[in-house]
């Protein structure tokens, strides 16, 4: 490659100039969100406590509570967050009664069906201002997103039987983790069935 | 002669005005007159090629940037293309046809690093034998676990240098990219609720574009950036929807009763692909982003289909199949044939329409991973040691 040295240097020294804007589109140092950091335990904390709101420095101008809308053909609107804030939640009362699943399906079997409704009847008895809330999970079968919406439909199926047994629609919230949670390690039917389930928890208000 | 410099020299400066913009500070320095073209015109076909002259980690990106679309480097004797060069403070190249030597290409890099030349010669290299968009110098996002939690992560198309985009020891999900590539959504439950968010990448500014009750996931931007495809469950079970891109003016589109999942934009933005169990078990549907009637999109005997990306040229969707284990499966949309490549899910197609990135589970972990399509070659990203996983590609 015999050029001039002269012309190299030009050369070069328009890239660095060029390169130096150029650089600019390139993101440095990506700063990830300095919101404060509210302590409100590890990574197994419930989804449930919520962390002052939205207010961590997040524009939420886009954000509106949703109404109660009316269902159609058995599907039936979800109250909004908002009315879901301010609680804690609570594993342990329910833990008796993780409903299971058939793989793929959102369906609450008939083998099921006793521990929602003693769940409906303890919210029954239960305090006007405590509400619940249904996690779905899957079992590792599935993709990730698909998994995410699946987990939803089966939160959403205990949901629905239980306004369907008589408990506010407006006192039922879901949260689908997907295949994120498993309860069970491992890589076989035993495990997969643990895993496909909903569990209940009930929120008392915080005082 | 000297007059053909000239005119190279004055282009120069709108060539590295260009290269810039490209996102990259590299440089194509001197240029030799132009060369013959010579593509190889199947691209099922396997290019054996030789890299001679280079080293380190030149030599190393080179070799994977080639792997990556159905290269093999090769002896000298066994290959049907040569690259001789070297990288002694700027990276080099000739491109030669075996026996007849015939040059194919001829150049020089300046500017950027050793490694962005290195990706910039590939480039060059793939464009003149492939006849495709190059992909070295492209970004990836993905989630990347960490423990319980999982974080979104950047990261160059070949997995090097990855960066945490976020820190909310959290779980996250489903990274999309804005196209221009400055823009990433994705579903984090930092609230307490899968909620989806835009992060501008240069100010690490993040905005929340739904946080309604129950699920919020699987944001997809349009081709124009002007609007957002999106799972919401808040109707009662999750539909999707299509809205602005900031997450206003939000249309139900589908209103079954079962869960619909994964929309991806077809490249002239007019259509989204996206599965439903309306029928008891996933399969592919499609949708007028406007609105209308969905419409089942028939995969030819495989099941359980899910995850879909529609190429950019329009041409085909990859998806995932699960008949027993995730194979990853590509759908020519002309004949409607399926072709069942390899083991995986998840997959992202790359810019050049011919490479997919995507997972699979090896050893307990996660393994991100590059499929040449037409070859099935596959390319292992081994510098992401995370378990990672729903990687997507900037277009």
């Amino acid at each position: 490659m015999k050029r001039s040295i002269l012309l190299n240097l030009l050369v070069l020294g328009l890239v660095v100039a060029i390169g130096g804007f150029g650089c600019k589109t390139r993101p440095k140092g990506l700063t990830p969100i300095t919101g404060q950091k509210t302590a409100v335990g590890g990574p197994g904390a419930g989804p449930f406590v919520n962390q002052g709101g939205v207010g961590n420095g997040l524009d939420t101008t886009g954000v509106k509570p949703i109404d109660l809308a009316k269902g159609t053909e058995g599907q039936t609107a979800l109250a909004g967050l908002d009315t879901f804030e301010n609680f804690n939640a609570n594993r342990d009362v329910f833990k008796a009664y993780i409903v299971y699943f058939e793989f793929d399906r959102s369906t609450v079997k008939e083998g099921e069906r006793a521990k929602v409704e003693a769940v409906a009847a303890y919210l029954k008895t239960a305090p006007a201002d405590n509400a619940l809330l249904v996690e779905g999970h899957c079992d590792e079968r599935g993709t990730e997103e698909y998994n995410r919406a699946l987990g939803e439909r089966r939160a959403l199926a205990l949901r629905e039987y239980l306004i369907n047994l008589g408990i506010g629609a407006e006192r039922i919230r879901t949260i689908s983790y997907g295949k994120d949670k498993p309860l069970e390690a491992g890589h076989d039917e035993a495990a997969w069935s643990k895993n496909r389930r909903g569990e209940f928890l009930l929120l008392t208000p915080k005082k | 002669m000297s007059i053909v410099i000239t005119l190279s020299r004055k282009c120069l400066p709108a060539f590295l005005l260009a290269g810039v913009l490209l996102g990259g500070a590299r440089v194509s320095g001197q240029v030799d007159p132009p060369m013959r073209i010579e593509r190889v015109a199947d691209p099922s076909e396997i290019i054996p090629i030789n890299l001679s002259g280079y080293s380190g980690e030149v030599l190393s990106t080179l070799k994977f940037d080639l792997e990556a679309v159905g290269f093999q480097v090769k002896s000298a004797e066994a290959s049907k293309y040569q690259v001789t060069g070297s990288n002694d403070g700027q990276v080099e190249g000739r491109l030669t046809v075996s026996g007849t030597r015939a040059q194919l290409l001829a150049k020089a890099y300046q500017g950027g690093s050793m490694r962005t030349q290195a990706h910039a010669l590939a480039d060059d290299i793939i464009a003149a034998l492939r006849n495709c968009k190059g992909i070295a110098q492209t970004r990836i996002a993905f989630k990347g676990l960490t423990g319980d939690t999982s974080e979104i992560y950047i990261a160059d198309y070949d997995g090097n240098k990855p960066v945490a985009v976020t820190s909310d020891h959290t779980l996250v999900a489903a990274p999309a990219w804005a196209p221009g590539g400055r823009m990433l959504y994705y579903t984090s439950y930092k609230l307490g609720n899968p909620d989806i968010y835009s992060h501008d990448l240069s100010s690490g500014a993040r905005k929340i574009v739904a946080r309604y009750t129950g699920l919020n996931t699987s944001a997809t931007i349009s081709p124009d950036g002007q609007h957002i495809a999106l799972i919401l469950s808040k109707a009662g079970s999750p539909d999707l929807y299509v809205g602005n891109v900031d997450g206003t003016n939000l249309k139900q589109m589908t209103t079954t009763k079962e869960d619909e999942s994964s929309p991806c934009w077809s490249p002239d933005g007019k259509t989204i692909c996206f599965t439903s169990r309306v029928n008891g078990r996933p399969q592919l549907f499609t949708i007028p982003a406007g609105g209308g009637a969905m419409k089942r999109l028939p995969t030819s005997g495989v099941l359980n289909t899910t995850e879909s990306d529609w190429s950019p040229d329009g041409q085909f969707i990859a998806f995932t199949s699960n008949m027993g284990s995730f194979q990853i499966c590509v759908l020519e949309l002309k004949t409607g044939t399926v072709r069942v490549l390899t083991a995986g899910e998840d997959p992202s197609w790359g810019p050049n329409s011919r490479t997919l990135i995507y997972n699979r589970r090896v050893g307990g972990k996660n393994i991100v991973s590059l499929l040449d399509v037409p070859t099935k070659q596959v390319k292992d990203i081994a510098q992401i040691s995370a378990s990672c996983s729903q990687a997507c590609w900037a277009r």
